[in-house]
């Protein structure tokens, strides 16, 4: 694994471009898989290009669900529950609070790997939701 | 075995407290249901498969706040 930190989700205008590590394991004919920047489980028979297929499935869910579901106040707290930091983090956390449109970029640690999933192969990718 | 009927899981979880669906929601042929736990947390859950893992059925429990259920999956 290199020492990038492929773990971010940017905001700009009209757009949010976003990359995570997946990580998986194999248990008899099925994967059982970890997302961490979101704290997202999922399982899939073991194929690789289905698994990553359904990491990048899923957490375009998850941002689909907290941004357009829970709504943008939501969204960022959850964002900084996850541990996600911006430059200036409280100022500008409050200003995306405030309904202000800023473009700027967060990123996280990788967070805390379950046992599970300790030690096993990191793959990481990255995705773009563009909206009008 | 290590896998779980997905049907079978979610009634399971609903019978121990979690509320939901709360919502529901496909991407690119993949379904995701969202439930809230006893804890309060909003978990997504895959249901595109017939089957789960145990390991992310406890995981999902974990999550769920239903820790009873860990490992009795």
């Amino acid at each position: 694994m290199s020492n990038e930190k492929p773990t971010f989700i940017q905001f700009k205008k009209g757009r949010i471009d976003y990359g995570f590590y997946w990580i998986r394991k194999q248990e008899g004919d099925y994967f059982s898989c970890y997302i961490p920047a979101y704290d997202l489980y999922f399982s899939c028979k073991a194929d690789v290009a289905t698994a990553t297929k359904r990491a990048a499935n899923m957490v375009r869910a998850f941002l689909d669900f907290w941004r357009i579901k829970e709504g943008n106040r939501s969204f960022f707290l959850k964002l900084h529950s996850l541990g996600f930091r911006t430059h200036n983090h409280n100022f500008t956390l409050k200003q995306l609070l405030n309904n202000k449109n800023i473009e700027t970029k967060f990123s996280a640690e990788e967070g805390n790997i379950p046992d599970a999933f300790e030690g096993l192969e990191i793959n990481a990718e990255k995705g773009e939701l563009v909206f009008s | 075995m290590n896998e779980i009927d997905t049907l079978l899981f979610i009634d399971i979880i609903q019978d121990n407290g979690a509320h939901g669906p709360y919502d529901c929601r496909e991407v690119d042929g993949d379904r995701f249901e969202a439930y809230i736990g006893v804890n309060g947390n909003k978990v997504q859950i895959c249901s595109s498969d017939e089957f789960l893992t145990k390991t992310v059925a406890n995981e999902y429990c974990r999550q769920l706040g239903l820790n009873h259920l860990i490992g009795k999956i």
